[in-house]
């Protein structure tokens, strides 16, 4: 840069202002804010100075080299200018802004001038690497695929495009992130879902006015209904098969550069309680599971609070056998029943926390330490009652049933405010409490379709695979709760059977 | 929003207020026992389990008090904790207090909403705080001992299940008169013994008691047996061994049906019972003479029980089949509650039984 | 998207069967029995055949109006001012029934479970998630509705065990009670099926296939009337009819005296679920009120009008302590319960119809 000294710098717009090449890569630089993983290499091409510049940070040197020598050759050969998949000639009105932000991309250019006038070549060679197809760690199954989405949203969109081969499945692009230029994928399947959900989501991606967007989970909340509710209204899942099954019945799927997760909508609460594995195996299991999912639900948000209620308010329902035996264990309890639950509860959160970011054998230590010795030294202590401890570890065990991981953490939260409900009134304040979330559940929304579906409003065809799970052949209607615009999933199955018996 | 953050401790530190009811702060009452004293004031007398499980005896308190109410807050002095009684397992009606009407006294379980209704009644021969007080011989600890004695006399058919709710739907109903187990002490077994039902009449105990086997026709005739109802009784005389002499049946299915009949006024009641032989020394039964000759034998010998007990209850005044339900139900006319027990007493009653031989257990 | 000002018929059907079902239904049979002893149930008996003919008036009344509401038609018969001073009654009467709902089941618990707690604790408690329910669309409440009618199966589920050991003998005889007694005891019988009224004040947002689907809703009221049915004949075959009597709720005794292996007094649990029922109840009366007022004082939206009236039930509730007091405002509401749902509908609709002609 020394010899610029003395020379005034004036910022130019087009490449076609430069006059030489040491000014066309001064101006380059410094509209890429003088980055120095900026790499200019002069050589000669077609007998003419030529200079190639890239970004040594995302351009894949080896794949250049082969390209350019290529390319080189063919000149040598032809005499004429080629283009192929790689190899394009840039127009003339090319302004440096956006040859800039093409080498961003991981573009490589390669100028020559002739005449006066410059000859511009583009050399896609970007750079990627990627982690492989991996079985995603938060949803393993027994059975059924192991292929998860990975951070290259062109993979992802091939996993899903190779499981899905129909002209129906639409693919749009949305770019979020003033600084980061995301990438943002709406995978949906137009005679399917219904265009007003579509519409709907459109308008709340393009509404998103953010400079960087590393994660889906900071998408999630510029678009989702309503951000105070404790529930989470899209699903969140890294499975491709996931997303194809959710696409069929009409939903919508995002998927964005950089983040293996994609983003599911609309859904409802009983989604979060499915897994892969549901229909992987017999449906009578599946279905079997399914019941003790929400059963688990039931038991992680409930358990201590009634628990709480039954031993400080109504110890008249505890059956006659067991009256005793409850009443020796918390005969010496020092603390309320509240304090003693809210002590453990925490202490499990603790260790939860402190194990979860722990490597793998750490991660174990502190469990079998927080689980065995600290609950087997309270209970000796007399601190808190076996009981309770019974009652806390259940609860515990059921929250984690869940298969998603942020209803999981809902479901931890919103059992608090139920044991303080219980311990201020009993049933009646659990019965409150329940009540208040029911209602709370019923108004939500997860892109304008309601979140308690199958329930309410209520639809019987629609529990055959929300709630419960009949043979894939029984449903013949995609749930409601999406609104497809077309109902009909498949045709008549299994017809040999009726066939066989005449 | 932050001066109501202040609130949330506040609400946790409150809790405890108002209605709370620890389990850990009660002393669970399972069996209680009132006596009436000559003055007219009761005698209550709870027995509550141990708390320490390497403890033997159980807590004994017997208080006076005014009423059963009065009795019961008067106990609240005596303990470290506060005296519940929704844990009720069994109350016993002491001998005294039978005599005299028993609703009132009831009354106080039936109205708090605290209690639960479960909870077995029955009578004893003694005051009740005698029975309590004495020493019994059981694996289990003496507040549970009760309960598990009349239900294990249940199983045999030997009572009814009397619970608390059962005995004021009776005590309630004018066309029925109220039963409930008897219970006696035996000094030399150191245990107490359910040695029949004891017969009231207008809510009043009668002094008249129907003994164990009874008791089991007696069940019968109410269609109140349970799953094991066996009968003994001498068929023969001077067989060796002596106990050659005796046959056991087990009544498999009965039903009594009672219908109440004009001109004249009348009930006539009808056994149908299928039994089995379950102990008979001699035994080859395969004959159809002798099964008939045990056919007959057993009509008769029914027949002359039931008709004992009918007399016994027509004496003593005491409606306990609820003959005077059905009459209210089906022949109103006739129905007259001021002297219903007048009626009861004059009526004539007559009495059927057929018995089916359906088996003779696993040999012949 | 989805229409939220729109319910469809069956959802009609479980938003008057909630309306009808409230806290009254625990003491119902002990109510009857009080006036026609033994015989109550054919006093109940009665009172549904009337009613059915009440909500078959209804259903005729309202798919000849039209898709209007029965304000509005008020408003047409009576004319803007003296339509809108009627609206004015109307609203008042019902801010009336959800306070002596609100009362009379704060008695109850506070009787069997919540003796020291205040009742104003309690009150609020109880308004809560009532406001926060009836601030939203009717379709919620519908849905609500709907999802809280799974727990009557359980009630009846429960009720079953007393069939273990039943003595249909006190059902017998058959109209011993006389005539007199068995007409005398239709009034609390009436009074207990109130609710079915509703219909007039919901059957506006169906608004697809109207009379297809209104012809479902009437069903809702033999619905409520064949469960009433099997409560008053399970407790008179339970209890002898003296006892019932003194015992004012009935149901609850019956629980009381149950006992499972896994739960023992069933009556609490059972209060806990019975409570939802009742909130449902008091929360339908609270939006028909707020949809009252807000005719009246015409306001876009009725949600700011309920917060309103929550905190007015919510002091006026406190006036009445004793149990007799509570009994008194409930035999008024008696009263006028029969001005509001049978002779004013009557009028209004004779007067409608007269309107139309002349307009013609």
């Amino acid at each position: 840069m020394n010899e610029k000294s003395g020379k005034s710098f004036r910022k130019m717009q087009y490449i076609r202002e430069c006059q030489s090449l040491d000014e066309l890569i001064e101006q380059l630089s410094f509209h890429m804010g003088n980055t120095q993983d900026l790499v200019t290499v002069k050589v000669q091409f077609a007998d003419k100075e030529s200079v190639i510049i890239y970004l040594e940070s995302t351009t894949d040197t080896n794949q250049l080299e082969k390209t350019f020598e290529w390319l080189t050759n063919v000149y040598w050969a032809s005499d004429e200018p080629t283009e192929t998949l790689r190899i394009a000639q840039v127009e003339r009105g090319q302004t440096l802004d956006d040859t800039a932000k093409k080498i961003l991309l991981g573009d490589t250019y390669l100028f020559s001038m002739e005449q006066g006038s410059w000859i511009t070549y583009k050399i896609g060679s970007p750079l990627v690497l990627q982690r492989a197809i991996q079985e995603p760690k938060n949803e393993q199954i027994v059975r059924g695929a192991h292929a998860g989405f990975n951070e290259n949203i062109i993979t992802n969109l091939y996993q899903v495009r190779s499981r899905l081969k129909s002209p129906h499945l639409v693919i749009r692009y949305f770019t979020i992130g003033e600084l980061s230029q995301t990438k943002c994928a709406l995978l949906y399947l137009d005679h399917v879902a219904n265009p007003m959900i579509i519409e709907e989501i459109t308008m709340r991606l393009q509404s998103i006015n953010t400079d960087v967007s590393f994660s889906i989970g900071t998408i999630e909340e510029y678009i989702e209904d309503d951000n105070f509710s404790p529930f989470p209204q899209l699903l969140n899942t890294e499975r491709p098969d996931r997303v194809v099954g959710n696409l069929a019945e009409g939903r919508f799927a995002l998927l964005l550069d950089g983040s293996p997760t994609s983003l599911i909508a609309p859904v409802n609460f009983f989604a979060f309680y499915q897994s892969p594995d549901d229909y992987n195996g017999r449906f009578m299991v599946g279905t079997f599971y399914r019941l003790l999912r929400i059963a688990s639900f039931l038991i992680a948000l409930l358990l201590p609070a009634i628990y709480i209620a039954i031993i400080s308010f109504h110890f008249e329902i505890i059956p006659q056998d067991i009256t005793l035996p409850t009443k020796r264990a918390i005969e010496d309890i020092p603390y309320p029943p509240l304090f003693e639950a809210l002590l453990l509860e925490l202490t499990i959160e603790l260790i939860r926390e402190a194990g979860i970011r722990l490597p793998n054998p750490i991660g174990q230590t502190i469990g079998i330490v927080g689980g065995l010795v600290i609950g087997d030294a309270v209970v000796n202590a007399g601190f808190i009652s076996n009981i309770m401890i019974i009652v806390v570890a259940l609860t515990a065990i059921s929250s984690f049933v869940v298969p998603s991981v942020e209803m999981n953490t809902t479901v931890r939260i919103l059992r608090f405010p139920f044991m303080i409900l219980a311990s201020l009134f009993g049933f009646f304040g659990v019965a409150i409490g329940l009540i208040i979330l029911t209602i709370h559940l019923i108004r939500l929304e997860s892109m304008c379709t309601p979140y308690l579906s199958p329930f309410a409003p209520f639809h019987l065809t629609a529990v055959k695979d929300m709630f419960l799970r009949f043979p894939a052949w029984n449903q013949t209607q995609r749930p409601a709760d999406a609104m497809p615009i077309n109902k009909k999933r498949h045709g008549k199955n299994r017809w040999w059977k009726h066939e066989r018996k005449k | 929003m932050k001066k109501y953050l202040y609130l949330l401790p506040a609400i946790i530190l409150l809790s405890g207020c108002w209605d709370q009811n620890l389990l850990k702060d009660v002393q669970l009452v399972y069996t209680v026992g009132w006596d009436q004293n000559e003055d007219g004031s009761v005698t209550s007398t709870a027995l509550a389990p141990p708390i320490d499980q390497t403890v033997e005896h159980v807590n004994r308190l017997t208080i006076e008090g005014n009423t059963l109410r009065d009795a019961r807050y008067n106990m609240d002095v005596y303990v470290a904790e506060h005296i519940d009684f929704a844990k009720l397992q069994a109350g016993i009606v002491g001998i005294d207090m039978a005599r005299d009407k028993l609703y009132p006294f009831l009354d106080v379980l039936y109205r708090n909403p605290k209690n639960h209704l479960n909870a077995r009644i029955a009578m004893t021969n003694t005051s009740a705080a005698e029975l309590l007080s004495s020493k019994i011989d059981s694996q289990r600890n003496q507040s549970e001992y009760f309960s598990g004695l009349l239900e294990s006399s249940e199983l045999t058919s030997v009572v009814p299940n009397i619970s608390l709710q059962r005995a004021c739907t009776i005590l309630f109903d004018p066309g029925t008169d109220l039963y409930l187990p008897y219970i006696t002490y035996e000094k030399d077994m150191l245990r107490a013994k359910v040695s029949g039902i004891g017969l009231f009449s207008k809510q009043k105990y009668t002094d008249v008691y129907l003994n164990e086997d009874q008791s089991v026709i007696f069940n019968i005739l109410n269609n109140e047996t349970s799953t094991i109802v066996t009968l003994t009784k001498r068929i023969t005389d001077g067989k060796e061994p002596e106990v050659s002499n005796w046959v056991s049946v087990n009544i498999e299915k009965s039903k009594t049906d009672i219908k109440i009949k004009e001109n004249p006024f009348r009930a006539e009641i009808t056994l149908k019972a299928d039994i089995t032989i379950s102990e008979y020394g001699p035994d080859h039964l395969q004959s159809e003479k002798k099964l008939n000759e045990f056919k007959a034998f057993w009509e008769k010998e029914l027949k002359k029980d039931i008709d004992e007990i009918l007399e016994i209850t027509q004496e003593v005044e005491s409606d306990v089949l609820g003959i005077g339900k059905r009459t209210a139900a089906f022949k109103p006319a006739y129905w007259d509650e001021e002297r219903w027990h007048d009626i009861y007493r004059d009526m004539e009653i007559t009495s059927k039984v057929s018995v089916k031989m359906i088996g003779t257990g696993i040999i012949d | 998207m989805n229409e939220k000002n729109e319910i469809s018929g069956w959802q009609l059907f479980f938003l008057i069967v909630q309306t009808q079902i409230g806290v009254g239904a625990l003491s119902m049979p002990a109510d009857i029995s009080i006036e026609s002893g033994h015989d109550a149930w054919i006093s109940l008996v009665i009172a549904g055949v009337l009613m059915q003919i009440l909500i078959l008036f209804y259903f005729w009344m309202m798919t000849t109006a039209g898709d209007m509401s029965y304000f509005d038609i008020t408003k047409k018969a009576f004319g803007k001012i003296a339509g809108r001073c009627l609206i004015a009654l109307y609203s008042i009467y019902f801010i009336y029934v959800v306070i002596v709902s609100n009362i009379s089941f704060i008695k109850v618990i506070s009787e069997w479970i919540y003796m020291d707690t205040p009742r104003w604790v309690l009150m609020i408690l109880f308004l809560l998630p009532a406001v926060y329910l009836v601030r939203g669309h009717v379709s919620t409440i519908a849905r609500f509705s709907m999802l809280v009618s799974f727990f009557l199966p359980i009630l009846v589920f429960i009720l079953l065990f007393v069939y273990t050991q039943p003595e249909f003998l006190y059902l017998l005889p058959v109209g011993g009670e006389g005539i007199e007694n068995i007409l005398k005891g239709l009034r609390p019988a009436l009074f207990a099926l109130l609710g079915f009224e509703a219909f007039l004040y919901f059957s506006s947002y169906v608004k697809k296939d109207r009379k297809k689907e209104l012809k479902k809703a009437t069903y809702a009221t033999l619905f409520v009337f064949i469960f009433y049915l099997f409560l008053i004949i399970t407790t008179q075959v339970f209890f002898y009819v003296d006892e019932i009597k003194i015992i004012p709720y009935p149901v609850l005794y019956i629980m009381k005296a149950l006992s499972f292996v896994i739960v023992d007094r069933v009556d609490l649990l059972f209060l806990t679920f019975w409570m939802v029922i009742a909130a449902t109840s008091l929360m339908n009366y609270l939006f028909i009120s707020s949809q009252a007022v807000r005719d009246v004082f015409l306001l876009k939206d009725h949600s700011n009008a309920v917060v309103i009236i929550a905190l007015l039930v919510l002091f006026i509730s406190s006036i009445p302590t004793t149990k007799t007091d509570v009994k008194e405002w409930t035999n008024v509401l008696l009263y006028l319960s029969v001005v509001f749902t049978i002779f004013l509908p009557f009028i209004t609709f004779i007067l409608f119809r007269l309107r139309r002609r002349i307009e013609k």
